[in-house]
């Protein structure tokens, strides 16, 4: 059947393809909205030394100003004894400051390892006016740890979603272009690859190894590019028997031209479609980790392992509360922007 | 009561939605007797279709809105509820559409899904339907419909499976036939094939017929009076004598004006040859077995010699799956083939991607398909450049931007297309800018790969045109690939026709016309030119 032409009004007709993606991604509120959110929860998490740190923002003492976030100053300095770097929690140095000059503090007063001392109730302690979220089991603030355990599990998931998304890319690339017997093989070796035990190579790696970040996302990394290289493997399968992509070759671009310029942008839609989720999934599997203790080293700030904690003092209903509410509000702004994104790429929906 | 059968009043056909709304059909009536043909004519977009699928009340619920009247014998078929639409579909209007590769179910037998149009509406018990549907079979011109119906679609052929539909048009004896663009899809010889079954058919069942087609030719064998569309609105209705005769509107002219004529100076230079192959074979091997060993070979090129000289035309013929895009391929070295190929008196067959760059620069492409050969996520100045930027990259921007402006002239399009993407055009407009891609390189030769098949008749004629103002100014050789007799003619100095793989003729393309010396190359014009 012919169909009508569609007359829109002239303005939406000169957009390019992706400022008419991100109009219909707007279109749609909730994930517009989330994604604002996120970035800005995100953003502040990026400085969450200067939003929660056991060091002040600034000191002025004796007509110098002082800036302990930054700068690493010894106690001798405030004139206390010793040579160390200076304890601002402490109430002998906290005197001395305020006797002679004053200080800011950051929003919350504690590190995500610095420990409370002072605290009046027993580990894990009840929130209060010192530790808005309570404590954990060793006296370490709740929200402090909540605020760098949501940075660093992001951060992770980023890394993770981009070497995997580049290792996908370049594989599906390849598979799909070539096709034929490289095609064949690559498949045969993925699905080899794809049938390892994940959970069992992490546990027997944590065992050698000795566990970290680093070590964590080589091991993901090895099995998290699968599930995006078949499809970009397919979307490379259409594209390249297109007419522009033959008429490329008769311009006489060579193939990595031709899959980079050419086909490349229009297999991507699978990609960005998964990029939420492949990141509220790594965001998922590194907080899995931890919880199991497979994950990164106790002194790490970690989503996974105050749910652990939380788990092992029952009653102590700040841990698993405070985590709960963190990793479920991240994985929903991370699928309500997925969900927008899906839409936005969309193409029958017309905008 | 009269012998009416159908009669359109009024009707208006609205696509709303939440932010657009497209007038598709505007205000247009017609009628059509008991057992006569109406044809409707228009171009892509004119509605035509739309108006096919009103009558059977096909479209989106929601996001249509009708007005005026349909009236098929005494019901008002806008006005009727949904059993009532079943009831009527299929059985007293059946609709057999374009494309036949499409509308057939993969997945059941041809007898099973003719069957099912025969138990639902006329209530037959399993056997009796079957055989119904074998003597439809037999009726439509299927060979051994006994065995035919437990066939799955794929087996059969385009024409076949056309065929097929039709069977099942005909299943319950419908009073009114609604043929949408059905031969659009097939081989000539076919085509011919299938509108005589279609008119022997209808006399046998005295059914009306409500053709659907932009082809003015079919229209003037076949259909008693003739509709004009264009925009949504029927803007002449006539006997169809008549209108061929003495077209009274301006679009009616356009329309039949738009065919073709002998466009280029036939007289045949003797110029140096920009492009010599021979004795080319392409042949994919049949693999079978465990061990995918080679048991036999399809041949799709078969031993083909062709020698293009400068400022010339050779035009390529043949069916679906005769071998010419193919053969267009393997010229380009962009599929494996046996044989010599000369571009320039230099030897081309064989060089490796590095080897042919050189090459590229002379010889162009241009496709059929104006949708899929442009990049949708490049503007058009990146598409139109690209070539430049590789071939000759000294160029700097300004030089580059002078040369766009130019190919842009000679191809006829304003300079603001440049920043703009290839979905803000239409097919024609798509189609300039494939050529500008092509001619930036100041190629010598530029193969043309069907390249009006996919364009509406007015835009066929200005793109043609086209060419040879281009062929003339800047002396280019052109490889026309057509399946379309008509435009071969009016184009090209030699021509050569290709069946399965082989050259059937060649020659001079008035000769080949004039006094073809091959059965298939006479039943090949006889059908395009019945």
């Amino acid at each position: 059947m012919t169909e009508p032409a569609v007359k829109q009004p002239n303005s939406l007709l000169n957009l390019s393809p992706n400022q008419r993606i991100w109009r219909r991604f707007k279109a749609n509120k909730r994930g517009y909205y989330s994604l604002i959110i996120f970035s800005v929860l995100f953003i502040l998490s990026l400085f969450a030394e200067l939003l929660s740190n056991d060091k002040p923002l600034v000191i002025f003492y004796k007509g110098d100003l002082y800036v302990p976030v930054l700068v690493s100053y010894p106690e001798t300095t405030f004139g206390g004894d010793f040579e160390t770097e200076a304890d601002y929690n402490d109430a002998y140095i906290r005197k001395k400051i305020s006797d002679d000059g004053w200080l800011i503090n950051t929003l919350n007063s504690h590190s995500y390892n610095s420990i409370n001392y002072d605290s009046a109730e027993a580990n894990p302690a009840a929130p209060s006016a010192q530790n808005l979220l309570g404590t954990d089991d060793r006296g370490r603030d709740v929200l402090a740890r909540l605020i760098y355990g949501f940075r660093l599990s992001v951060l992770f998931a980023f890394v993770l979603t981009l070497i995997g998304v580049v290792i996908g890319i370049i594989a599906g690339a390849v598979q799909g272009y070539f096709g034929g017997r490289i095609d064949l093989y690559f498949q045969r070796f993925i699905e080899v690859w794809g049938s390892m035990p994940e959970l069992y190579l992490l546990i027997i790696f944590s065992s050698i190894f000795q566990p970290g970040v680093l070590i964590l996302i080589v091991l993901l990394s090895l099995f998290g590019w699968m599930g995006l290289s078949d499809y970009v493997r397919a979307e490379f399968l259409k594209g390249r028997n297109l007419e522009y992509i033959k008429a490329a070759k008769a311009l006489g671009l060579s193939n990595l031209q031709i899959m980079w310029r050419h086909l490349l942008p229009n297999s991507l839609t699978p990609v960005i479609t998964f990029l939420p989720f492949r990141i509220s999934g790594s965001i998922l599997a590194l907080t899995s980790l931890d919880f199991l203790g497979l994950g990164v080293p106790p002194s790490t700030p970690s989503l996974g392992e105050l749910l652990s904690q939380g788990k092992e003092n029952i009653s102590a209903w700040w841990l698993s509360l405070s985590t709960f509410i963190v990793l479920v509000g991240t994985l929903m702004l991370l699928i309500f922007i997925g969900e927008a994104i899906r839409e936005a790429l969309d193409s029958r929906k017309k905008s | 009561m009269t012998d009416c059968l159908l009669n359109v009043k009024n009707l208006s056909v609205d696509f709303v939605s939440a932010d657009y709304q497209v007038k598709a059909v505007n205000n247009i009536s017609f009628t059509i007797n008991q057992g006569e043909t109406l044809a409707i004519v228009g171009e892509s977009g004119s509605g035509k279709s739309v108006t096919a699928m009103s009558i059977m009340k096909l479209h989106e619920d929601k996001a249509t809105r009708y007005q005026g009247a349909i009236r098929f014998l005494e019901n008002d078929i806008l006005k009727m509820d949904s059993p009532a639409l079943l009831g009527m579909r299929g059985s007293d209007i059946a609709m057999i559409f374009q494309e036949p590769m499409t509308s057939l179910n993969p997945v059941f037998t041809i007898g099973d899904q003719i069957c099912e149009t025969l138990i639902l509406h006329q209530k037959l018990s399993n056997d009796v339907a079957l055989q119904r549907t074998v003597e439809l079979l037999g009726k439509v011109g299927i060979k051994e419909p006994a065995l035919r119906v437990k066939d799955y679609p794929h087996t059969l052929s385009g024409g076949q499976r056309q065929r097929v539909m039709i069977a099942m048009a005909l299943a319950c004896k419908p009073k009114l036939l609604i043929a949408d663009e059905p031969t659009t899809a097939l081989d000539v010889t076919i085509q011919a094939q299938v509108i005589e079954l279609l008119a022997s058919l209808q006399k046998e069942f005295n059914m009306a017929i409500l053709m659907i087609t932009h082809d003015l030719n079919l229209v003037k064998h076949f259909a008693a009076r003739v509709a004009v569309m264009c925009d949504g609105e029927i803007v002449e209705q006539n006997k169809t004598a008549l209108l061929f005769d003495a077209p009274q509107h301006e679009y009616t002219q356009k329309l039949l004006s738009s065919q073709l004529d002998k466009m280029i100076d036939p007289e045949v230079h003797d110029n140096h040859s920009v492009l010599k192959a021979d004795n080319i074979r392409v042949a994919f091997a049949i693999k079978k077995g465990f061990f995918k060993r080679k048991v036999d070979e399809f041949v799709a090129v078969d031993n083909v010699s062709i020698d293009l000289k400068k400022g010339q035309t050779l035009g390529i013929v043949g069916e679906s799956g005769s071998g010419k895009t193919t053969l267009g391929m393997s010229l380009l070295n962009l599929q494996n083939c046996t044989g010599t190929i000369h571009i320039n008196n230099q030897l081309t067959s064989g060089l490796n991607n590095k080897a042919m760059r050189p090459f590229r620069k002379v010889c162009q492409v241009v496709f059929q398909d104006p949708f899929s050969s442009l990049s949708p996520r490049m503007t058009v100045k990146q598409i139109i450049e690209e070539g430049l930027i590789l071939h000759q990259p000294d160029l700097d921007q300004q030089q580059r931007y002078k040369k766009l402006l130019q190919i842009l002239q000679d191809v006829d399009l304003p300079e603001e297309v440049l920043f703009r993407y290839p979905h803000e055009f239409s097919g024609g407009q798509r189609q300039r800018i494939a050529i500008a891609r092509a001619l930036i390189l100041e190629p010598d030769l530029i193969l043309l790969d069907e390249p009006t098949s996919a364009l509406d008749v007015s835009v066929q004629k200005i793109v043609l045109e086209l060419l040879v103002g281009l062929q003339k100014k800047y002396q280019l050789s052109y490889l026309f690939i057509s399946h379309d007799l008509k435009v071969v003619r009016a184009m090209s100095h030699h021509m050569i026709v290709m069946k399965n793989g082989k050259v059937v003729e060649a020659g001079e393309t008035e000769s080949v016309f004039g006094s073809p010396q091959e059965d298939y190359t006479r039943e090949l014009l006889e059908a395009s030119f019945f």
